[in-house]
């Protein structure tokens, strides 16, 4: 059963290659129609547009690596969002540091509250996070009923413009690293991935699963905190509502950068295609004076097509109900 | 004798309506080989489930060197230097080899860093054992979690683990791409790199072939000579006594004793664990099989493989069945016993050939249509295939046959009681009431109850699917009467059992499949269970046309 | 994990002892809830009144049904909130006020609702993908479409003789939806009970292979389930259309959070197979009763939403503390 090493590295990454060449091929699509597009301000805008996305979708990822999916993470970024506006004090030099504070430890216990009824609660992830989106929309709507508050000035345009724009560059590069190295090659990962991939399997070799699951969940919390600060910096206030469409958008691109909805196969790279591509759909659309109506439904079947796709290469010649793995 | 290294005493365990375990003991000494042996359901697997922390013990306490402990969880287990490999797989199926074998375990080096925490052996003869590895480095918990595997390290000592035992697997294949029993060979290489004391093994041998049998063997040998101690569960004779040092015997959840390996005869293992000789457990035919009457014919039924693993899961497999026989089905595991009974009965919709009842073709494109042309299929695992556990007997009993039973659209409730009671009476089914739920019946009648659901389509051809497993001895022999009285009635009785008795005791010819094909079809007379044996492991293809007509 | 396994077969025992009764429990606890409710605002159960919440209730009944079958089978249906809208706002601009034009509204919202049964069950049956996420993609399409359809502006009001029939109580207390909830109600409840289809939803809900394995088309009975909703959906969208007059584009916004609640506070297990309607319809009303208190006591739209999350989330904590399927 030898198998050549570039067959493995297929095996391996082969979805997350074909991810990126797709995403290639639509930028020089793109570039066809929009002179600017291979330019450095483009990509900062497009970067700066696509960064809370990219953070939800990472938190995403980690959740859906273990098997289990969180619907609440468009609820925590509003949440995250709005508590960090309040504790904004935009005129004093360091008025931003309760803010980062408020935030992060808002986005850690939303998560760990969805892990803990998960885990503890042995409830299935999808009714939970339906249950708390609920609760997390509501407590923002609650705490702001109005968009509004103002954000540290300098802060904002550090986190959003620093550097000369690379700043956020570096910021998503560096949380990009850790989350990938978090989830490919530490034992956390291969726990995580283990868990996705068979729970009683992951059990029985001694890992302990409810804690893995809680932190996956805590994490994409964490990240949804960061999601939230970014877009106070980005739109220098906070809305309730802005985070409707994150869940949503979050699955699609992680699904879209081939991880598989029932866990352990995905890498965080190809979900960051995954947005971008979404994001590049979007722009494109805009360019072509499409109403922004048509996002949704692109969206939509973009998601359903990703996930026809997955499905169909998953069941070549066999009926899904045979397509499990052997002797379970 | 050598210092007992495991104590279990008084041992009892109840599931939800039934008593697994009634006050067993166990033990054995330091650097033997002890067997755990008896009959499906005995409560082998139970009793050292709990040694790995997955059961805990209702009643009773276990000492391990001597000294009281509680096994909570896998992770007391590995801390005490117990592994189990267990009957079900535990490797993840999306996971390289690697990944799997060193899972929770990994070797790593500083997060991000690339510094090594973890010190090379300096000598590279020794077992690798990850586990001290990272206690000599000094890695543990945050740490550990979110340090960098090493997967250089991983490699290198898979490859010395795999040179030592003489097990050949390429550790980046995805497991789910490798066939069973190079499957199970990396679960057992999975054990023995946490390096254990006392490694179970739970009939690790039921999907190998012959040639990993005799490796897996030196694999236990060298253990031994090392000087762990192996508990292994096992009923296959040859194997008890190839290998046991002790033996161990349970029934039907309770201990029936301990012997030395050399104080004991065949026929007194078999009466220990059986607890009668075979001739009244297996009651007699009632009449005599008429090959001049064809009941049920199958030609050429095929089903291509899944595209990962290759090959074909049935391969032109072509068989008849007489008026008034049992046709028996074995092999070994997983060799398409029960992929031709689910083909058969409509489950496997991309199998193609010819199936003939009473003559006149069947299409089974699905389970309802086989149910419509009279086949009906008793599934092996009743828990997920058989039951719908929570629902009431009287819905599990009626669901195959709603349409017998209906007045207008709607379900006639009156003729379903009655219907319900009458079934239970046929097959004498103990139970609390029709209308509580199907769980709460003890495995024999849950078993009856599925039994009684396919009974109720009214079937010409049955086909049973490891009919006994996990069920008490007087439900088996109700069960063999039924076969029996079934067959009798010009039924078509198909029964597939990994269990070499009853197959024997029933059956009037014996089917034996090696990777999808029949390797041979053996009549009454050349009937044994070493020729099964043979046949099972692939040899004597040659005879396949003459026996198969 | 066999201790978690023991762990969930004494849940399970727990559950079987009240599941029987959870669909009695849920009237006991709605008619606490009445009563702490006329105690703390007193004529709170005058007939007109709870005329009025019937009313309102009806429309969340109805679409629960939908919801009622999908959970049932062990899934999801998150595409109803859009469906609803998609409904109500093609209902109104086609009806355009008149009675004549009610039949030909009607017939395109069935026909819409169908369009997305067909495609949520397609996605489902022959594909393989997870419920929730099927229809959740496919509710995202549907917000698309009926954006694109009014242009974000919905145009088109009710006819009147809908109107009667949905917005207006006949001798103050009992109006037309409600007798049209009531019919669907029990038809919904003898074909879980009474017929085979309703046995096989059961069947599929508490273990699809065992299913299978007795000969039961699964595929066609999930493939049916999300048809059904769908159009239940686009029904309960369009007799929306008569209770308000006009359409909104949030009309439907909070029926999937909503629908789900009812039928879980209605006794019915979210891991499938075990419940039924007759816990939902009290589910509804209980539902629309709390969502009614708090508004007249002044509780802003986000409490309640945060008081929907809670309940849904206290009453599976109690009634299935299972892994779901999905």
């Amino acid at each position: 059963m030898k198998q050549p090493r570039n067959r493995h590295f297929w095996n391996r990454n082969g979805r997350t290659v074909t991810i990126y060449v797709f995403l290639g091929a639509l930028m020089i699509f793109v570039s066809v129609f929009n002179q600017d597009f291979f330019t450095l301000g483009n990509f900062k805008n497009l970067l700066r547009s696509s960064f809370p996305l990219l953070m939800a979708a990472l938190g995403q990822t980690l959740v859906i690596l273990t098997g289990g999916i969180d619907l609440s993470l468009g609820g925590i970024v509003a949440l995250c969002n709005v508590v960090c506006v309040l504790f904004m004090n935009p005129d004093s030099a360091l008025g931003f540091v309760p803010a980062l504070a408020a935030a992060a430890v808002v986005g850690l216990a939303c998560g760990a509250f969805n892990g803990a009824l998960v885990t503890r609660g042995r409830l299935a992830p999808i009714i939970v996070t339906i249950a708390t989106t609920a609760i997390f929309d509501g407590l923002a709507l609650l705490l702001m009923p109005k968009p509004g508050g103002s954000v540290h000035r300098a802060f904002a345009k550090f986190l959003t413009r620093g550097l000369s724009g690379a700043f956020p560059f570096l910021l998503f590069a560096g949380i990009l690293v850790l989350v990938r190295r978090l989830a490919g090659s530490t034992p956390y990962g291969k726990a995580l991935r283990a868990i996705g991939g068979s729970d009683h399997a992951a059990y029985s070799t001694g890992i302990r699963v409810d804690r893995v699951k809680f932190w996956a969940y805590c994490l994409a919390g964490g990240l949804c905190a960061v999601a939230g600060i970014f877009l106070s910096a980005q739109m220098n206030s906070a809305d309730a509502t802005i985070g409707k469409n994150y869940a949503m958008n979050a699955i699609t691109a992680t699904v879209v950068g081939g991880t598989a909805m029932t866990g352990a196969v995905g890498d965080p790279l190809g979900t960051i295609a995954g947005v971008f591509i979404i994001s590049i759909i979007n722009n494109m659309l805009n360019l072509f004076g499409v109403s922004s109506f048509y996002q949704f439904v692109c969206q939509g079947l973009i998601l359903i097509g990703a996930l026809s796709l997955s499905a169909l290469g998953q069941m070549p010649m066999q009926t899904r109900h045979l397509a499990r793995c052997p002797r379970k | 004798m050598a210092e007992e290294i495991l104590k279990m005493v008084n041992i009892t365990k109840r599931f939800a309506g039934t008593t697994a375990l009634d006050r067993v003991q166990f033990s054995c000494s330091k650097g033997e080989i002890h067997v755990l042996a008896g009959e499906n359901g005995a409560g082998k697997s139970t009793i050292l489930k709990m040694l790995a922390g997955i059961h805990q013990p209702d009643e009773g306490e276990i000492f391990f060197h001597g000294q009281k402990v509680k096994i909570p969880n896998p992770q007391q287990a590995r801390k005490l230097g117990i592994a189990m490999v267990f009957q079900e797989l535990t490797l993840v199926g999306e996971m390289t080899v690697w990944e799997n074998i060193y899972l929770n375990q990994e070797p790593v080096t500083g997060f991000l860093s690339g510094r090594r925490t973890t010190r090379k052996h300096a000598g590279s003869g020794q077992a690798p054992d990850a586990g001290r590895m990272c206690r000599e480095g000094g890695v543990s918990g945050w740490a550990r979690c979110l340090g960098r595997v090493d997967k250089k390290e991983i490699r290198r000592r898979i490859q010395e683990a795999m040179d030592r035992y003489g097990i050949h697997i390429d550790p980046d294949a995805l497991v789910k791409n490798l066939p069973v029993a190079e499957q199970q060979m990396a679960e057992i290489l999975k054990i023995l790199v946490r390096d254990p004391e006392l490694i179970i093994l739970d009939e690790p041998t039921s999907a190998l072939a012959r040639k990993e049998v005799r490796q897996l063997y030196r694999i236990i040998r060298n253990l031994v000579a090392d000087g762990k101690t192996i508990i292994f569960i096992s009923h296959r004779m040859e194997e008890v006594f190839q290998l046991g040092d002790r033996i161990t015997v349970f029934k039907d959840g309770r201990y029936i004793g301990t012997r030395n390996m050399d104080q004991i005869s065949e026929d007194d293992l078999i009466r220990m664990m059986v607890g009668r000789s075979l001739e009244n457990i297996f009651p007699p035919a009632q009449c005599p099989v008429d090959d001049s009457q064809v009941i049920f014919e199958v030609n050429n039924l095929t089903e291509p493989g899944s595209r990962t693993q290759g090959g074909t899961r049935l391969d032109h497999v072509s068989f008849r069945v007489y008026k008034g026989e049992i046709l028996g089905v074995a092999g070994l595991q997983g060799q398409g016993q029960t992929e031709l009974l689910n083909a058969i009965s409509g489950l496997h919709p991309l199998a193609e050939g010819e199936i003939l009842v009473g003559g006149r073709p069947v299409k089974v494109k699905n389970a309802a249509q086989a149910i419509a042309g009279g086949i009906a299929l008793v599934p092996s695992d009743r828990k997920n295939q058989g039951l719908m556990l929570e629902l009431s007997c009287r819905h599990n009993l009626a669901v195959a046959s709603m349409k017998k039973r209906m007045k207008g659209c709607f379900i006639d409730r009156k003729a379903e009681e009655a219907f319900g009671r009458s079934m239970k009476e046929r097959l004498s089914i103990k139970m609390g009431g029709l209308e509580l739920p199907v769980s709460s019946l003890s495995g024999g009648n849950q078993q009856k109850v599925v039994l009684g659901k396919e009974l109720a389509t009214e079937p010409r051809v049955i086909l049973f699917d490891e009919p006994t497993r996990g069920i008490d001895v007087e439900a088996k022999r109700e069960f063999y009467q039924i076969m029996r009285d079934l067959a009798a009635q010009g039924v078509a009785v198909i029964m597939n059992s990994s269990d070499m008795m009853e197959v024997m005791g029933m059956s009037s010819r014996v089917l034996v499949m090696y990777e999808g094909r029949i390797s041979g079809i053996l009549g009454k007379e050349e009937l044994s269970e070493e020729r099964i044996m043979q046949l099972g492991m692939g040899m004597d293809r040659s005879e396949k046309g003459g026996a198969a007509g | 994990m066999g201790d978690i396994k023991n762990r969930q077969t004494l849940k399970l025992d727990l559950i079987r002892k009240y599941s029987g009764s959870s669909q009695v429990m849920v009237y006991v606890i709605l008619a606490v809830i009445l009563l702490a409710a006329q105690m703390l605002s007193p004529g709170y159960l005058k007939p007109t009144h709870m005329a009025g919440i019937l009313r309102l209730a009806s429309f969340m009944g109805i679409a629960a049904i939908g919801q009622n079958l999908t959970i049932l089978t062990g899934g999801i249906d998150l595409s109803i909130a859009n469906t609803i809208t998609f409904a109500n706002v093609i209902g109104a601009q086609i009806m355009m006020g008149q009675d004549a034009r009610i039949a030909t509204a009607l017939a395109a919202v069935l026909v819409m609702g169908m369009a997305v049964g067909f495609i949520n069950g397609s996605g489902i049956h022959w594909l393989g993908i997870p419920p929730f996420i099927m229809t959740l993609g496919v509710g995202t399409v549907i917000q698309g479409l009926f954006l694109i359809y009014t242009k974000g502006a919905p145009k088109g009001n009710a006819a009147p003789m809908l109107r009667a029939v949905c917005g207006q109580s006949f001798l103050g207390i009992v109006s037309g939806i409600v007798v049209i909830w009531a019919i669907l109600a029990v038809v919904t409840m003898v074909v879980l009970k009474c017929t085979p289809y309703g046995r096989k939803i059961y069947s599929v809900g508490i273990n699809e292979q065992a299913a299978r394995f007795s000969g039961i088309r699964t595929g066609r009975v999930t493939f049916s389930v999300y048809l059904l909703s769908a159009v239940i959906a686009a029904m309960a969208g369009f007799f929306l259309v008569g209770y308000t007059g006009t359409s909104f584009l949030d009309v439907g916004t909070s029926y999937n959070t909503k629908t789900i609640a009812a039928v879980i506070i209605g006794g019915t297990a979210i891991t499938g197979g075990k419940g039924g309607y007759a816990g939902t319809i009290a589910g509804a009303v209980i539902m629309t009763v709390l969502d009614d208190f708090l508004t007249i006591v002044n509780i802003p739209e986000a409490g309640r939403q945060i008081m929907q999350g809670v309940i849904i989330l206290a009453l599976v904590l109690v009634y299935s503390r299972e892994k779901g399927k999905w």
